[in-house]
C-alpha cells in the first residue's frame, strides 16, 4: 500500500521504494505520538507528505497534469528544508499535537485535486468538518494561483 | 483548475480504495465507494483483488530483508537522532497491517522476528519465530542457558562500520550512547519483564511493550535481542536493566511498581534486587554513566 502510494505520486520506482522507506523511518522515530486508529490512512498521509517533500525537493519537471498539480501543492511550503519540513508536517499535522487544527493542509489538497475524493471523504479522512477542508483549500488554491502566476508553466 | 478538479473528481479515489482493503471504512463509506464503483462499471470486489494481487507481486518483487535492514539502519542514524532518551522501538501498530502494506514489514514487529536494529552484528542469523514476542537471534554453537540472562550492547562505529559491544555488568556509558537489549530466557524462565531504572529514578519498560498488562512470554532460546534501539539520556550516575522473569504469567505492574518502589530508595537501587517474592528470577546489569564520551 506504501510502496503504491510512493510510486502513484513519485512516478518513479526506484524513488518510491526510496520514499517508502523513509515513510516507516519517520513512523518508527515518531511512534509514540501515533494514534493506533486507522493505521491505513496514517501510512497514507505520511507517504503522501514525504513524496511531496521530495518533489519539492527534487523540482522535477511535470510529466502530466496529475504531476503538474502535484508540484504545485508541493510547492505551498516552499523555503524549506526537505528535513524541517518533513519533521514539521509528521509531527504538527500527522500526529498529536496541541494544535488539532493543523491538519495537513497540502495532503488535504493533493486528497482533493489529485486523488479526486469529495469534500466529504477529505473531511473524513482529515478529521475535519467540510466547512474546515473548504477553508484549508481555499488556502491551497490561493497558493496555487499565486504559484501559478509567478511561475509560468 | 477547476475543469482540472472537475476530471480529477470522477476518478476513484485509490486512497479510500486502500482503506476499504485493510477494512478501515465504515459501512457506509463502504456503500459510497461500491456505488461511485458501480457508476463507473466497476465493482468493489474486483478492485480489491486487484489491490490483492499488486500486493502480491510487490512482495515477490521486493527485496524484504534488505528494505528491512535498510529502515532499520536509517531509523537508528545516530548523527539524527535526538539528544534525549528515545526509543526505536520497531513495534508500532501501523506496522500491524495485512501483507497489503507492499513488503513484509510485519518482520519489524516483536513476534515476527527480523535482524537486530544494528547493523554489522557478527554471527547473528535471524530464526523463523512464527508469533513470539521478541525477535530470536541465535548464536551459533551455544546451547540453552539453565536461568535467564540479560545483555546489553552498545553500539560502535569501528572504522566506519557500526558494531555492537557487549558491555558487561558496572561498564561505564554515557549519554547519547546507543543500547540494544538481549536476553535469554533459559530453561525457568517462561514470562518475563524487562525494565530499567536511572539514576534519576525514572523506570522504563522495555519489554512487554507499554501498555501490556502481563508479562511477555519468553522464547526458552539461547539469545533474543529486543527489535530496540535505546538511547541514553542524561540521566545521572547509572542506568540499570533488570529482567524479571517467572514461571507463571505475571501482571506488568508488579514488576513495574516493585522498580519505582526501588527506585525511590536512591543508591540502593543500583545493586539492590527488587522487593518481590523468591518466586521471580531476577537478573540485572549496570552501567555507570559518565558524563564524557563512551571510552
Amino acid at each position: 500500500m506504501v510502496l503504491r502510494r510512493c510510486r502513484a505520486l513519485l512516478r518513479n520506482d526506484a524513488k518510491a521504494q526510496d520514499a517508502m522507506q523513509d515513510v516507516f523511518v519517520a513512523l518508527l522515530r515518531h511512534q509514540d505520538r501515533l494514534q493506533d486508529e486507522a493505521p491505513a490512512a496514517l501510512l497514507l498521509r505520511v507517504a503522501t507528505n514525504v513524496c511531496l517533500n521530495r518533489m519539492r525537493t527534487e523540482r522535477r519537471r511535470p510529466e502530466d497534469a496529475d504531476d503538474e498539480k502535484l508540484l504545485q501543492i508541493a510547492g505551498t511550503s516552499d523555503g524549506e528544508s526537505d528535513g524541517r519540513t518533513l519533521a514539521r508536517d509528521l509531527l504538527a499535522k500527522l500526529f498529536r499535537t496541541d494544535d488539532p487544527l493543523a491538519a495537513s493542509t497540502q495532503t488535504i489538497a493533493v486528497m482533493h485535486l489529485v486523488d479526486g475524493m469529495t469534500l466529504e471523504e477529505v473531511a473524513r479522512e482529515a478529521g475535519l468538518s467540510v466547512s474546515g477542508v473548504r477553508k484549508r483549500l481555499r488556502t491551497a488554491r490561493a497558493r496555487l494561483t499565486q504559484l501559478e502566476g509567478a511561475v509560468p508553466t | 483548475m477547476s475543469s482540472a478538479h472537475d476530471e480529477a473528481s470522477k476518478k476513484v479515489p485509490a486512497w479510500l480504495l486502500e482503506r476499504a482493503a485493510q477494512g478501515e471504512l465504515a459501512a457506509s463509506q463502504v456503500d459510497e465507494l461500491k456505488a461511485r464503483l458501480a457508476a463507473q462499471g466497476r465493482s468493489l470486489e474486483i478492485e480489491l483483488a486487484a489491490l490483492a494481487a499488486s500486493s502480491q507481486q510487490i512482495h515477490s518483487q521486493v527485496d524484504k530483508d534488505r528494505t528491512l535492514a535498510e529502515i532499520r539502519r536509517r531509523a537508528a542514524r545516530p548523527a539524527e537522532t535526538p539528544s534525549h532518551r528515545r526509543s526505536l522501538n520497531l513495534f508500532i501498530a501501523p506496522l500491524a497491517l495485512a501483507g497489503s502494506l507492499g513488503i513484509g514489514l510485519l518482520m519489524l514487529r516483536p513476534g515476527h522476528g527480523g535482524a537486530p536494529s544494528h547493523q554489522g552484528a557478527p554471527i547473528v542469523q535471524a530464526q523463523p519465530t512464527g508469533s513470539e514476542p521478541a525477535e530470536y537471534v541465535g548464536w551459533k554453537g551455544d546451547k540453552p542457558l539453565p536461568s535467564p540472562r540479560l545483555w546489553v550492547y552498545r553500539q560502535r562505529t569501528v572504522a566506519n562500520q557500526e558494531q555492537p559491544e557487549r558491555l558487561s555488568d558496572g561498564a561505564r556509558a554515557a549519554r547519547g550512547d546507543l543500547l540494544q537489549l538481549a536476553y535469554a530466557a533459559g530453561r525457568d524462565g517462561r514470562y518475563g519483564v524487562l525494565l530499567s531504572i536511572d539514576g534519576a529514578g525514572r523506570v522504563t519498560q522495555h519489554l512487554p511493550e507499554p501498555g501490556a498488562s502481563v508479562a511477555a512470554t519468553l522464547r526458552s532460546s539461547n539469545e533474543i535481542h529486543l527489535p530496540t534501539a535505546y538511547e541514553l539520556d542524561d540521566a545521572p550516575g547509572f542506568e540499570r536493566f533488570v529482567l524479571i522473569t517467572s514461571t507463571q504469567p505475571f501482571p506488568v505492574a508488579s514488576a513495574l511498581d516493585a522498580a519505582r518502589s526501588l527506585a525511590r530508595q536512591g543508591s540502593s537501587a543500583r545493586t539492590a534486587p527488587l522487593p518481590l517474592s523468591s518466586d521471580f528470577h531476577q537478573t540485572s546489569v549496570l552501567l555507570q554513566k559518565t558524563s564524557k564520551g563512551t571510552p
